[in-house]
């Protein structure tokens, strides 16, 4: 019997070489990657972002957790991709563009990638020009803009305005984050989603696809 | 919309002003002169905003001005506080000029402002004064100064920062009776010397960070409303490494050995010198070292709690001017976290073995949401250091001396710094705390000139380690968060 719970355990604790040697032991075993990913790791980082909700733990231990759902996701990826898992669907992530920030979009993603979504990652210091292109490239169904600073949160709302000039802003569900933004940001600068925190932002992004 | 007429109380005076209904109460008080910290610029979320208004019933009560209209409300309660700045280093810098008169040296932090008024020809300090950066208004980090700058008002700032350094010289005039200053040197980070000489900081609010001007910058008679022969900015190297940082490398002679320059801060600058080659980097460690951010905590001022120990299981601590205790400040934090951690409060990771604050005195406290926001701060700060360690190839073993400076610098308690991991252990030996270096060094180039060409040569010669792409630092900014 595969032991997920310990699986999620050590993402809890962020142990991340512990569990990378739980993971790639687990898969000489034969337990399927696509069950240690969900019954594991995602089961795992779910509980970091309701602790983290509830202000039981905090920034430092959902970074060293998702530094440690990396490490694992190093060794399942390639073992995924074999298994063949189908994504929900497809999200366009980046910081935007004049912001280097990446910790939260990092965490974004990874929670993201957890519930089943392929996310293409655009990096930081992303113009307009290229979250357009790649909506289009990849056919994506949600775009993901992070913005830390005050200074560069309004560029969300330039590429909101790219996407509607390209013809594609229908096409997708614009989510937005960052810590200066807030709800009435986002309704202001006519995004889709805001969420306070990557748990919830990968709740949302769920729910769009499953709803859709 | 009708003008409103509210009273603000302060203490057993009262004054009448006029509102507008949809204004808030921020905007009011600031138009009125009033210095209300918003560490968020008004956004609602730091709470600093925090004053007691009545609508007419003379029932009090607690609201964020930034959140509340003016409509409706007849009175404001409100506490002023003055802040009393950190001035302290040993006062006598190498005169060589021997030049008769009066300077003054004056560096301006993003919260505090330090001014020294020098005896050009004996290179003694003859009197100090602090005081508040009143652009704090406008929020308490530089970003929000930018960001108010970017809507055009980099010209406000300005007038700001002018008017409060024009009233401070003319003050240290009037108290020392003396009639001319020859100098006004002027040092402090990027964004607060470009406000300062009414320049558009924008372009430094954004990728990739540009400063309008890095150079020393000359002014001539009656600059800017200051009554000043001459005022001269120091060079800084980039938008993150300013010539606040620069100055603190003079005034520890950062070429004289393999040293090292930490200025603690919302940012925590580093200047590093290994065989005459200089690096240096800015890490964001958060305002928490400043006491912002922090539940009950406030800037070195006054009434702050400056140190914690503990000894036979009872906490006791001191406060800056043996005032009654109304917060904790950055030393206090780091030596209330180092309590925590040997008294067993916290473990390792951060976490509260129980209870969920830490109580110094019956209101002033830590809770988990400090320890944590401590953490992002020491671990941004560490990690900083040693990436800047790495990008030079050095070790720490190599290092002669290694200069801690800023506000926090001055009464930094070593152990407790190592103990919670603000700084590696390795060093701990080789550290000297050196207060404000960045007013120092503004001093020492008041009156020699060699100073301001050893400023302007680290400048030239400074390689700039840029953390924000660099895959050591991410791996050690984790690494470093607990206290292990």
């Amino acid at each position: 019997m595969a032991d997920f719970n310990l699986v999620s355990e050590l993402l809890q604790k962020g142990k991340a070489k512990d569990l990378s040697a739980l993971v790639a032991g687990m898969l000489d075993e034969g337990v399927s990657a696509n069950d240690i990913l969900t019954n594991g790791l995602v089961a795992g980082m779910n509980v970091v972002g309701v602790k983290f909700k509830n202000n039981e733990i905090f920034v430092p231990e959902v970074l060293i957790a998702a530094r440690a759902m990396n490490a694992a996701l190093k060794i399942l990826g390639p073992v995924l991709a074999k298994e063949g898992v189908e994504p929900i669907g497809t999200a366009v992530i980046c910081t935007v563009k004049g912001d280097l920030h990446d910790i939260g979009k990092n965490l974004v993603k990874l929670m993201i990638e957890g519930v089943g979504i392929k996310v293409i990652d655009l990096g930081t210091d992303c113009d307009a020009e290229k979250v357009v292109n790649a909506v289009k490239e990849y056919n994506a169904d949600i775009v993901c803009l992070s913005a830390l600073l005050t200074t560069t949160m309004l560029y969300q709302k330039d590429i909101i305005d790219a996407l509607k000039a390209a013809g594609v802003r229908d096409e997708v569900k614009v989510m937005v984050g960052g810590a200066p933004v807030t709800q009435a940001f986002a309704d202001e600068i006519g995004a889709d989603i805001y969420t306070s925190d990557a748990a919830s932002a990968a709740e949302a992004a769920k729910a769009v696809l499953i709803g859709a | 919309m009708s003008d409103i007429k509210i009273a603000i109380n302060v203490g057993d005076k009262r004054r009448y002003v006029k509102a507008d209904g949809a204004e808030n109460l921020l905007e009011v008080l600031r138009r009125n002169g009033y210095r209300i910290p918003a560490d968020c610029g008004g956004a609602g979320k730091c709470g600093k905003c925090e004053i007691e208004i009545s609508r007419g019933d003379g029932v009090f009560k607690k609201v964020l001005a930034c959140k509340t209209l003016a409509e409706g409300v007849s009175d404001i309660r409100l506490n002023e506080e003055k802040g009393s700045g950190l001035l302290f280093f040993d006062t006598i810098s190498p005169s060589d000029s021997k030049e008769k008169g009066f300077g003054i040296a004056l560096d301006i932090g993003t919260t505090t402002l330090a001014f020294y008024l020098v005896d050009m020809f004996t290179g003694k300090v003859i009197d100090t004064l602090g005081s508040l950066n009143p652009q704090r208004v406008y929020g308490a980090d530089v970003l929000s100064r930018i960001k108010y700058a970017t809507e055009g008002r980099t010209h406000e700032l300005h007038a700001l920062i002018a008017q409060e350094t024009k009233n401070v010289v003319e003050k240290l005039m009037r108290n020392n009776d003396v009639e001319k200053i020859k100098r006004l040197i002027v040092t402090g980070n990027s964004t607060m010397l470009h406000l300062f000489a009414d320049v558009d900081p924008s372009s430094m609010g954004a990728s990739p960070f540009t400063p309008v001007f890095t150079q020393t910058m000359r002014y001539n008679d009656g600059a800017f409303g200051i009554f000043a022969d001459e005022i001269i900015l120091m060079p800084s190297v980039s938008a993150f490494v300013g010539s606040d940082v620069v100055s603190g490398g003079v005034a520890v002679d950062i070429k004289g050995g393999n040293n090292a320059l930490i200025d603690m801060g919302t940012n925590g600058e580093m200047l590093l010198n290994i065989n005459g080659a200089l690096y240096c980097t800015s890490t964001a460690a958060g305002p928490a070292l400043e006491g912002a951010d922090i539940t009950c905590g406030m800037g070195g001022v006054v009434g702050a709690i400056d140190s914690v120990k503990s000894a036979g299981g009872k906490i006791s601590y001191t406060t800056i001017g043996n005032a009654p205790p109304r917060g904790i400040c950055g030393t206090g934090l780091v030596d209330a976290i180092s309590v925590m951690l040997d008294t067993g409060v916290i473990d390792e990771t951060g976490a509260f073995v129980s209870g969920e604050s830490f109580y110094i005195t019956d209101k002033v406290f830590v809770s988990e949401r400090d320890v944590r926001k401590f953490q992002l701060a020491k671990s941004a700060i560490s990690a900083g250091f040693e990436t800047l360690l790495n990008s030079a190839g050095v070790k720490p073993e190599q290092i002669d001396n290694v200069y801690i400076s800023g506000g926090l610098g001055f009464y930094l308690n070593i152990e407790s710094a190592v103990k919670t991991g603000l700084i590696p252990r390795e060093i701990r030996d080789k550290v000297k705390v050196s207060g404000n270096t960045a007013g120092k060094g503004a001093v020492m180039a008041l009156t020699d000139k060699v100073m301001l060409n050893k400023a302007e040569d680290l400048c030239r010669t400074a390689h700039v380690v840029d953390l924000s792409q660099n895959s050591f630092f991410a791996e050690a900014f984790i690494s470093n968060m607990y206290f292990l």
